[in-house]
């Protein structure tokens, strides 16, 4: 019975095998051909345009009408949860505001001492003290209170999540692939739902910092204990252990430092996470100080800089915290009597030295506030200055790449932006150039690059908001099919079909012109800085630092430069993408640069090539892979920045997001950030099955 | 008669394998559960299992163990050596026939009993040493037993004195990976006798090592056996290495026992070529005692009167080396000095250059 299924299967994909070169050529075929007919006369065929399915909202009112049931069922569920939580963290918050701040300085920077050694406890001491002396030493501690019960939730949940997964096949069978939705999904999406069942507060922030931080934690287990040697469990059974004994003596140690790189992970998302969903969720806390001055503009840079600083130094050194703790070996070190006493003694004296400073507290120092005045001061002088310059940036990159982007060519260029009209000529001209080159391409057999060649050229002129659907769904579903399989096209076709009755099909759209828009700026950007780190270690010992900051802080504080340079807009958003979601291309062009194998390098300089034709011919092309899977976690990150580029302007799902979230709207706020999640799950899956493609070929 | 047959008639017989079989492959688990696979024959069944796509690890594998036996099972990697080991500690069920250890069946007994079992009669080494990294080695080898619930006290002494017995005294607060590979697999053997097993297995602990440092551990192997009389089952795919230690050696190939005997029995009388391809790499001299190779006789003829007497257990190495080149005839003694058997310089040589040239 078996056996003849797998025959079947066999049979069939082998069929498939065969089939699969004609329905690429005569499905891309039909595709090419319908976007020539629209490209030249889009008006004959107006049925071709048109979105597949009328925007309905009734899915999403079905949604609300589904939660509305459920709360009222659960209320008393709910309410219990929510107040367990609560109280947790008000408890916490109650401890930490009545604790002295030299008090937790003294704490963390021992604990920074005996984890790491006196770098990590300087860097405590100085960021503690600096949130004392910034005078939002009560928002930090609140913020901190949040952290606190977030995180061990977080990484209890996750842990349990990952042993289930590892030990369960069944249990694997669920976790796993949910555990990519959980990461996928932007957080705002649930966070609405979350609010409807646990109301306003910190509450629905940590439980959306739970669902969010645990699949890192979960997936580090489940590779731990996956990763057990099979003869130490051998060894487990011969020496006669019991499933427990079995799994906390040999199991659970072996997968210890995996688990420990989980861990930080998680702790890092949790803190990026509660941060924003105070935001939302109302807490009066670090993170609302710094929305707060941020969307002031550049009048309060400085206190929204000061605030923005202490989410950084929070992130940072509970990071390093984290890290040194999951380094310290099994041989534990104590250090001496005396080295110990010694540095007992000196926090006593810091702490003697500073206990009188208790005053500052509560209100911003003077020291502080001349400071913050000043950087606001400088920063209207500065844009007062180059005001012309940093507006006519963003207008040129608004007119000239945006805008085509968004609404094409077609229509963007006028003479009030371009200062030239469209003319029929000119659209003649250009469609000549954009199907001369395809024909020219194709003539050559270099059919990858002819139809890439006509799809950009087709998307310049249209836009991606004029982008028909079928153009869209058939691209998507045909690249899946030939990076891919069959499985990956119809998994691709039945997502798009879903954002469609979800009624998202236009603000899709505008989310991928944004991220399309995003991720271009940071591969022309991105790829050669990572170049230039691959060939010089100066470059590369300079960007380790910068990108490991960038990647470390919560994303948050990216909207603060933005937003003060470029006021609320679609380019501020822009801007705040680029910079978090620049830093995985340089790092994966970097890496598979370095990554090459000496002995092609070397062959390639004794066949005479010179150091460009070796890029261009030998390094770029075996780095390839590497290059992809940056660009796939670029788009990713592209695609989580969105949804808080939202706070300063960002436009398409994400604002529906936002738009759900705050007006209570479950059914609204929930498909938006399920199409999303679709949508990364559908860039991630492609872009990897192309790199795993070409890393085959090589 | 055979010392070594002599040996397992006075010792009774400690492990036996019953018919086993090992099949891989998607629902292996429940053919046992299938009537049709066990009425089948021998030859029936494996046709049929490799025709459905099986993948048979060992098939109709029968022997016995007896105390104080050291049993090498040898073959190739692939030959279904390490299955049968792992069939035998129970680390995978057998797919048909029977695990006995002293005369109580192991593949069907329930996990606690099992478990108890493990914890009181089995030691096991392996191949790559198989140490808990996150321990040091005397807490490696106290692990079995702290697992059996003994005090920590207790168990840390039992397992200082493996540590001396292995020869590492002074290095138990050391991690494995502070250890070369020879130390390791001490610690591995110190923890595997740490329990005091009856049965003793032995999958490749020697391969991962260099020559040097095997040639030492099997030479302390067979001074700890000299000592402590387990009953082993030692698995390598090393034919030297299986003469220098066995006491009788099993040869397996695809799955199948090709030929079960004592080293000298595979040497004179290989079963077939394969076996034979093997003993052809083995020195004769080394391996072949005088019992092996004189003619047992009761009453010495009288042409043997002047010749002089040797041991029985003598190698012929040791013959050949330490003998005065004019004596022809040779008288072959037991332990108690009474005749045997008798042969001749030529009768020597013979079997000597018949291993020379296969």
């Amino acid at each position: 019975m078996m056996k003849k299924w797998q025959a079947i299967q066999n049979n069939w994909h082998h069929n498939w095998q065969d089939w699969r070169q004609p329905v690429l050529r005569v499905g891309g075929g039909i595709t090419l051909l319908a976007m020539l007919i629209i490209l030249i006369a889009p008006g004959q065929v107006p049925y071709l345009v048109v979105e597949p399915i009328s925007s309905t909202n009734w899915f999403q009112d079905g949604i609300n009408t589904a939660i509305g049931q459920f709360v009222d069922w659960a209320k008393p569920f709910l309410r219990a949860v929510s107040s367990i939580v609560d109280q947790s963290i008000r408890g916490l918050q109650f401890g930490l505001h009545h604790m002295p701040w030299f008090a937790f300085l003294a704490l963390v920077t021992w604990l920074g001492w005996r984890l790491s050694g006196v770098g990590l406890a300087i860097l405590a001491a100085v960021s503690i003290f600096y949130m004392a002396a910034s005078g939002l030493w009560l928002k930090s501690m609140n913020t901190l209170a949040m952290v606190g019960v977030a995180i061990p939730l977080a990484l209890s949940f996750g842990f349990l999540m990952g042993v289930l997964a590892a030990k369960s096949k069944r249990a694997g069978r669920i976790i796993e692939p949910s555990l990519d939705l959980m990461q996928t999904i932007p957080t705002f999406a649930y966070l609405v739902p979350l609010i409807v069942l646990f109301g306003f507060g910190p509450v629905p922030g940590v439980i959306a910092s739970m669902i969010y931080a645990a699949p890192p934690i979960t997936r580090n287990v489940m590779l731990g204990l996956n990763q057990v040697p099979s003869e130490l469990k051998d060894v487990a059974a011969m020496s006669g252990t019991s499933r427990w004994q079995s799994f906390a003596m040999i199991e659970l140690p072996s997968a210890r430092q995996q688990i420990l790189v989980g861990v930080n992970q998680s702790i890092l998302a949790s803190l990026s996470m509660v941060i924003i969903a105070a935001v939302i969720g109302g807490f009066d806390d670090i993170g609302r100080e710094v929305l707060v001055a941020t969307n002031k503009g550049s009048a309060r840079f400085g206190e929204a800089l000061s605030a923005g600083l202490i989410i950084v130094l929070m992130a940072v050194v509970i990071d390093r915290l984290s890290r040194a703790a999951s380094m310290t070996q099994t041989q534990n070190r104590t250090p001496s009597q005396l080295r110990q006493g010694l540095m007992l003694a000196g926090l006593g004296v810091i702490i003697g030295f500073l206990a009188p400073m208790d005053n500052l507290i509560g209100t911003t120092s003077d020291l502080f506030r001349v400071t913050e005045s000043a950087v606001n001061d400088k920063l209207s002088q500065f844009i007062t200055s180059y005001g012309i310059i940093l507006d006519s940036i963003k207008n040129n990159a608004f007119i000239y790449v945006l805008l085509p982007l968004r609404i094409g060519l077609e229509q963007a260029v006028m003479p009030m932006t371009w200062g030239v009209e469209f003319t029929d000529t000119g659209k003649l001209i250009y469609q000549m150039i954009v199907i001369g080159g395809f024909g020219l391409l194709m003539m050559r057999r270099r059919v990858a690059m002819a139809i890439f060649v006509l799809a950009i050229g087709y998307i310049m002129y249209r836009g991606f908001t004029g982008l028909p659907w079928w153009a869209v769904t058939g691209s998507v579903c045909l690249a899946a099919l030939s990076v891919s399989g069959l499985r990956l096209a119809v998994m691709c076709f039945a997502m798009l079909m879903m954002i469609t009755v979800f009624g998202h099909w236009a603000d899709a759209l505008y989310s991928l012109y944004l991220c399309a828009a995003a991720v271009l700026i940071c591969l022309v950007i991105g790829c050669p800085l990572g170049i230039m780190a691959a060939k010089s270690d100066r470059v590369s010992r300079v960007m380790q630092p910068i990108n490991d900051t960038l990647q470390s802080i919560p994303l948050y504080i990216f909207l603060i430069p933005a937003v003060a340079l470029f006021q609320i807009s679609e380019f501020s958003a822009l801007v705040a993408i680029v910079l978090y979601a620049i830093v995985p291309i340089i790092r994966y062009t970097e890496h598979g640069l370095r990554s090459i194998p000496v002995a092609l390098v070397e062959a390639s300089v004794a066949q005479g090539c010179n150091a460009w034709q070796r890029l261009i011919h030998i390094e770029l092309p075996v780095a390839r892979p590497s290059i992809l899977l940056g660009l796939n976690q670029t788009v990713l990150f592209s695609l989580a920045m969105l949804i808080i580029a939202v706070l300063v302007g960002a436009r398409g799902l994400a604002e529906q997001v936002n738009i759900g979230l705050r007006s209570g709207d479950t059914g609204l706020g929930l498909t938006a950030g399920l199409s999303m999640a679709f949508i990364a799950i559908m860039a991630d899956r492609i872009l990897r099955a192309w790199a795993n493609k070409l890393g085959a070929e090589d | 008669m055979k010392t070594q047959d002599r040996i397992n008639q006075i010792h009774p017989v400690k492990l036996s394998c019953d018919a086993l079989w090992k099949v891989f492959g998607n629902d292996a688990d429940i053919l046992k559960s299938n009537p049709k696979w066990l009425a089948m024959s021998r030859a029936e069944r494996s046709e049929t299992l490799r025709e459905n796509g099986y993948i048979v690890g060992a098939e109709d594998i029968s022997f016995s163990v007896h105390a104080g036996e050291l049993f090498v099972i040898m073959g190739l990697s692939g030959s279904g050596k390490s299955t049968v080991l792992r069939c035998i500690a129970q680390l995978q069920k057998p797919s048909f026939g029977h695990v006995f250890l002293d005369g109580e069946c192991l593949d069907t007994m329930a996990e606690p009993a099992l478990r108890d079992i493990r914890r009181r009669k089995m030691g096991m080494v392996f191949q790559n040493f198989g140490l808990i990294p996150h321990f040091t080695a005397l807490q490696n080898i106290a692990f079995p037993l702290k697992v059996r619930g003994e005090s920590k006290a207790d168990a840390d002494r039992t397992a200082l004195a493996m540590l001396n017995l292995v020869g590492l005294d002074g290095r138990g607060d050391a991690y494995p990976s502070e250890l070369s590979g020879g130390m390791q697999q001490r610690v591995g053997i110190a923890r595997s006798l740490a329990v005091d097993p009856e049965l003793w297995l032995l999958d490749e602990p020697f391969s991962a090592l260099d020559p040097l440092i095997r040639r030492q551990l099997q030479d302390e192997l067979i001074a700890l056996q000299a000592r402590l009389k387990k009953s082993i089952i030692f698995v390598t795919h090393d034919f030297s290495e299986a003469v220098r230690l066995a006491d009788r050696i099993a040869i397996m190939r695809d799955g199948k026992m090709v030929q079960l005997g004592r080293p000298a029995d595979l040497l004179l009388n290989p079963a077939d070529d394969y076996v034979a391809r093997f003993v052809g790499d083995v020195s004769r001299l080394q391996v072949l005692r005088l019992d092996d190779i004189m003619t047992p006789a009761s009453t010495i003829p009288s042409s043997f009167d002047k010749a002089i007497h040797l041991d029985s257990q003598m190698t012929l190495e040791q013959c050949l080396v330490d003998l005065d080149p004019k004596q022809n005839k040779f008288v072959i003694t037991d332990e108690a000095g009474k005749p045997i058997g008798h042969c001749t310089r030529e009768d020597l040589l013979r079997i000597v250059s018949e291993g020379a040239s296969p």
